[in-house]
């Protein structure tokens, strides 16, 4: 009972630990006794131990992550005679071979046939059942592979663990011989031979592409060799395919994003050395049997040199993707100039960045090192300086690709020179250089193309397309990392204003991804920077992105994460106003962020927390305007602020200082009213007409109501002119249309109510007919179908549908959508049922909002009757 | 009211760029010096880190929709490949980095946990269940404090369990990388760990009581 290996005395006992080991260590029917018999007449010692091993086999599965052997899956089943004696399917573990990035690698045996296994038990969360067919079907698939040369799958399986869990395992043939490296080290082969040993590798791979399967983790460790009796060496591959049914089936952390993000760093870095440019790139489907030829190449060179072809050990992950894309291989003969010539020459071509200039097979390859072993002449010749020319230009992709984004700039009317690319190219300008142009390009792609797109009827599948063809080249930007902070921040607020345009096209997860990326790029950058103005500036953009993210979750989300991304901008700026001054763009930010977090608070019910809100962002946009008289974007802030509060009036029921408040916004916005001004501006004209309409209409002024209501409806249909997809103004002119609807019928113009109405509900369907509408087209529409007039027009069922999907969709905190709900209820006669969604409405108002709750109250007890 | 999605950080949402003490050195070169034996580089490292972890941990934490659970390793590797992946640190560098990262998300958890269990006094106070120990990210306020106190016991006695437990548990490395930072060989820390676990299962269960002495 000797445990010596421990550099270090335990401050506690240290026999308990060594005997625990020495129990846990023995079969399982002698444990008691031994136990006993190292114990001796020390009984507290007994106990101690019985307890700590207790306490191990009490111990879960999940406990602290899970213990070693047992790899987070519960797939190890104690069997019944006790510990120490574990089965993972048929197979009775023996002991740990290893634990890797995937799982942990067991040595097993089996009964029928006897003989000792490898089992590869999966480290996974597998989604479904469908996902664990895949995993078998393709298993069963590797596993028809027979080749002395190729590792043995046996079966592939799934346990089930004790938490209703799965965990798939392989059965494969146990390799006896060390691995490749182990075995280079240790018998130091020739160089003839080790020409020899790759080819019959090679050949082996080549069998496998036959069958359709690529191992693509091709690596030393991944390959061992046996000796025969005989005294020669074969050379046997493991994990055929794995790689790929472990991608496919979902084991690699989906949305990690690209292969360089994965969690899993250990294995990774013991993989990237041999990954080929396509595989670093993250193109799955670019993936094929050249691939494999490529990681060949790279340990050939290994084997012979001692070294890399690539120096990426021991770099940081996106580095080593870039040296693998972009660098220049060593040449083997810097190394040893005996390799001059052919072998150099295979070395190179197997490593080719571009996998059409590879050997286009593993048995290519093979018989050029055959050939060579024969002292034939190799099909491969020398890359030739055209050739490396060419590689240049490929390399340089994003450039390319923006050049071909370019011209199709030029072709729908924007003016853009190319010249300043094309010099650049010549002159191979500096990477900055180029930053700079290809970020240039991008902006002027995402600003003019996009821009002239909007004012295109039917514009919306190409703009989305230029939107998404461009996105890659921001998110490329802001992984570069430019010293100029001018720069790093082009990347970033292109992002920003890529995740608004697709927001306004109605692509809600496409905005939410964009602009998380501009978030980890700013924190990223944040992180790197010292005090002073590069970090207030950051910290602006940080403040920046956060109130998109807050927007695009208050439009298409969950309200309560848009509160606090508002609440998280509003922390960012906050101190910048506060050290530079109100009336700055962080100031202007920052009322934005406070008037938005109003607009949520008031959305959930809090109406005095967002009349804190709108006053503090009032003050901020007073500053501003005070300070730039003439701008027209300055005073359209005051007024979005006035309109909030004469909203907020309006609901307070203070019909006259809600008059008040947006009759002065309408008329601050009226004198913007000329014939050139961006939609986004008629919007908010309009918007102001609307407002003060409902207010009117219910203040009993209907003729007053019909007129802000035309007005609004005239200028919303103007921007939807403007912008055919503007999702806002579509929205907006459905409500309009049906407060219009309601005013004419009550100033008695009922024919006219009923065109208004009529065009309102069609207008609320074709926002429905979108495949997946958002959530506020659901609840818009919702409202429309229940609040138009006449009432022979409404659809209560239909509106109950969406406002019940919205609700769902949207986290079912929004008062508005309940309202909406028991209103549509309460027409279809169920009185009981809007009673209790009434109930939901007088629980999401805050228990200060008096006014809101007296009138849910009231509300309540009409259903409730 | 809060509903469920309001996050799992709604009452520590402090600023944390703000509240950074300022740096000038940026997480790299602070890397790179630690490797190099730099006291006071590795010190300055894990404020950097408590904020970094924080402001990942608080924003993956709101934006993961319920049933995906989040691992403390995703987010030490994320946080390493933000803080670091750009750009050239030496290989030693790493061994600092996953030993603040872990300190830094045990001392985010531990000291989160406290300001909330110190604020709502639960009314009755139920045994710990250990097995709620599964991800340092999603346990029960109650379970992490008590796992905190039991690892205070087992540092008394055994200082290296006590890291081991540190970075495998909170940072979420793998044993191959945790015997290469401890300096000993992979099988003796899955024994350590062995050990470990049971020893704290022991007192998180209840069941050790007094600390049995021999004379």
């Amino acid at each position: 009972m000797t445990e010596t290996n421990h550099p270090y005395t335990p401050a506690g006992d240290a026999d308990t630990e060594a005997i625990f080991h020495a129990v846990l260590d023995a079969r399982a029917d002698e444990g008691a006794a031994l136990l006993a018999r190292l114990c001796g007449e020390d009984m507290i010692l007994k106990a101690r131990i019985e307890s700590l091993l207790g306490h191990d086999r009490q111990a879960g599965e999940g406990f602290l992550g899970g213990l070693a052997e047992d790899a987070l899956t519960g797939a190890v089943e104690g069997s019944p005679d006790g510990p120490g004696s574990k089965q993972i399917g048929r197979y009775r573990i023996l002991r740990v071979l290893g634990e890797g990035g995937m799982g942990v690698v067991y040595e097993a045996e089996q009964d029928h046939p006897r003989r000792r296994v490898a089992i590869k038990l999966v480290r996974s969360a597998f989604a479904s059942r469908s996902v664990l067919a895949r995993f078998e079907r393709e298993a069963a698939a590797l596993g028809r592979m027979r080749h002395p040369g190729i590792a043995q799958i046996y079966e592939a399986g799934t346990a089930s663990d004790a938490g209703g869990g799965s965990a798939p395992y392989f059965a494969m043939e146990l390799v006896e011989g060390p691995s490749l490296d182990v075995f280079v080290r240790e018998r130091a082969p020739g160089v003839r031979m080790l020409l020899g040993l790759v080819a019959d590798i090679a050949e082996i791979v080549q069998y496998a592409h036959e069958r359709g399967v690529v191992h693509r983790d091709l690596k030393p460790a991944n390959i061992h060799v046996e000796t025969a009796p005989d005294g020669s060496w074969h050379p046997k591959v493991l994990d055929f395919g794995i790689a790929r049914i472990m991608e496919a089936t979902g084991t690699d952390t989906a949305g990690a994003g690209p292969a360089s993000l994965r969690t899993d760093m250990g294995q990774l870095l013991g993989t990237l050395p041999y990954m080929s440019p396509e595989q670093v790139a993250g193109e799955p489907e670019a993936i094929d049997a050249r691939s494999d030829v490529y990681a060949l190449g790279v340990l050939l060179f290994e084997l012979l040199s001692g070294k890399l072809p690539l120096d990426v050990r021991g770099r940081p992950i996106a580095e080593a993707a870039r040296i693998i894309r972009d660098g220049d291989p060593m040449r083997l003969s810097t190394i040893d100039r005996a390799f001059r010539g052919d072998i150099e020459t295979i070395v190179a071509r197997a490593m080719e960045k571009d996998p059409d200039r590879r050997y286009p097979s593993a048995a290519a390859m093979a018989e050029d090192l055959r050939r060579h072993l024969r002292d034939a002449p190799i099909l491969a010749r020398p890359t030739s300086r055209i050739e490396q020319a060419m590689k240049f230009v490929r390399r340089h992709r994003t450039l390319v690709t923006a050049a071909t984004l370019v011209i199709l700039a030029t072709s729908t009317g924007a003016v853009v020179s190319t010249g300043a690319w094309l010099r650049a190219e010549r002159e191979r300008a500096s990477a900055e250089r180029r930053y700079d142009i290809a970020s240039e390009l991008s902006e002027l792609i995402r600003r003019d193309v996009v821009d002239v797109l909007n004012r295109v009827p039917d514009g919306r599948a190409i703009r989305l397309s230029l939107l998404r063809k461009v996105t890659p080249f921001y998110e490329e930007l802001s992984r570069e990392r430019p010293g100029d902070p001018a720069r790093i921040r082009t990347a970033w607020l292109g992002l920003i204003a890529l995740g608004r345009d697709y927001e306004a096209v109605g692509e809600i997860e496409l905005a939410r991804r964009t602009l998380e990326q501009a978030e980890v790029a700013i924190r990223a950058a944040l992180v790197a920077t010292g005090t002073g103005t590069d970090r207030l500036l950051f910290q602006e953009d940080l403040g920046w992105a956060l109130l998109h993210e807050g927007w695009v979750e208050h439009r298409g989300g969950d309200r309560s994460v848009a509160r606090e991304h508002y609440a998280d901008a509003i922390r960012e700026l906050s101190p910048i106003v506060a050290a530079t001054g109100k009336a700055t763009s962080a100031g202007e930010k920052l009322a934005l962020a406070r008037r938005r977090l109003g607009d949520v608070l008031n959305d959930s019910g809090d109406a005095s927390g967002a009349e804190r809100e709108y006053l503090a962002a009032l003050e901020l946009d007073e500053a501003c305007a005070a300070a730039s008289p003439t701008s027209d974007e300055a005073r359209m802030n005051v007024t979005r602020t006035w309109r909030r509060l004469g909203q907020l009036a309006r609901q307070q029921g203070d019909l006259d200082a809600a008059r008040r408040w947006l009759a002065r916004t309408v008329e601050a916005r009226d004198r913007l009213n000329a014939p050139a001004l961006p939609s986004a501006t008629v919007h908010n004209i309009a918007v102001a007409h609307q407002d003060l309409g409902a207010v009117e209409l219910e203040a009993g002024a209907a003729a007053d109501a019909v007129r802000s209501l035309r007005m609004g409806v005239e200028l919303l249909e103007r921007c939807i002119e403007l912008e055919p997809t503007d999702v806002l103004s579509i929205q907006q002119l459905a409500s309009c249309r049906m407060l219009l609807s309601t005013a004419l019928e009550r100033s008695g113009a009922t024919d006219a109510a009923r065109l208004a109405g009529q065009a309102a509900v069609d207008l609320a369907k074709s926002m429905l007919a979108r495949s997946d509408p958002s959530v506020t087209n659901r609840a818009v529409a919702a409202s429309v179908l229940i609040e138009v007039s006449p009432t022979s027009l409404r659809e209560p069922a239909e509106a109950l549908r969406q406002i019940e999907q919205a609700i769902a969709e949207s986290g079912g905190e929004d008062l508005t959508m309940w309202t909406t709900k028991a209103k549509a209820l309460h027409q279809l006669g169920r009185p009981a049922d809007a009673a209790d969604a009434q109930q939901r409405v007088l629980e999401l108002l805050s228990p200060h909002d008096s006014r809101r709750r007296a009138e849910a109250e009231a509300q309540l007890a009409v259903y409730r009757k | 009211m809060m509903g469920p999605k309001t996050g799992m950080f709604p009452d520590v949402r402090m600023p944390h760029h703000a509240s950074e003490p300022p740096h000038d050195r940026p997480v790299t070169e602070l890397l790179a010096a630690a490797a190099r034996g730099e006291e006071e580089a590795a010190s300055r490292l894990l404020p950097l880190l408590y904020g970094e972890l924080r402001a990942l941990a608080e924003s993956r934490l709101r934006r993961t929709p319920a049933g995906n659970t989040l691992q403390a390793t995703a987010l030490v590797h994320e946080a390493y490949v933000r803080l670091v992946g750009k750009s050239e640190v030496a290989y030693e560098g790493r061994g600092h980095f996953f030993f603040a990262a872990a300190r830094a998300m045990h001392d985010i958890l531990v000291e989160r946990a406290r300001r909330r269990a110190s604020r709502v006094r639960s009314e009755a106070t139920r045994a710990i269940d250990p097995e709620l120990l599964g991800d340092p990210l999603v346990a029960p306020d109650e379970e992490l404090l008590a796992l905190h106190q039991a690892m205070e016991t087992l540092r008394e006695r055994d200082a290296r369990k006590h890291e081991l437990v540190l970075l495998r548990f909170f940072g979420g490395l793998e044993f191959a990388a945790i015997a290469e930072l401890l300096g000993v060989s992979e099988r003796t820390v899955m024994r350590d760990w062995r050990f470990a676990r049971a020893f704290l299962h022991e007192i998180l269960s209840g069941d050790r009581g007094d600390e049995v002495t021999r004379d």
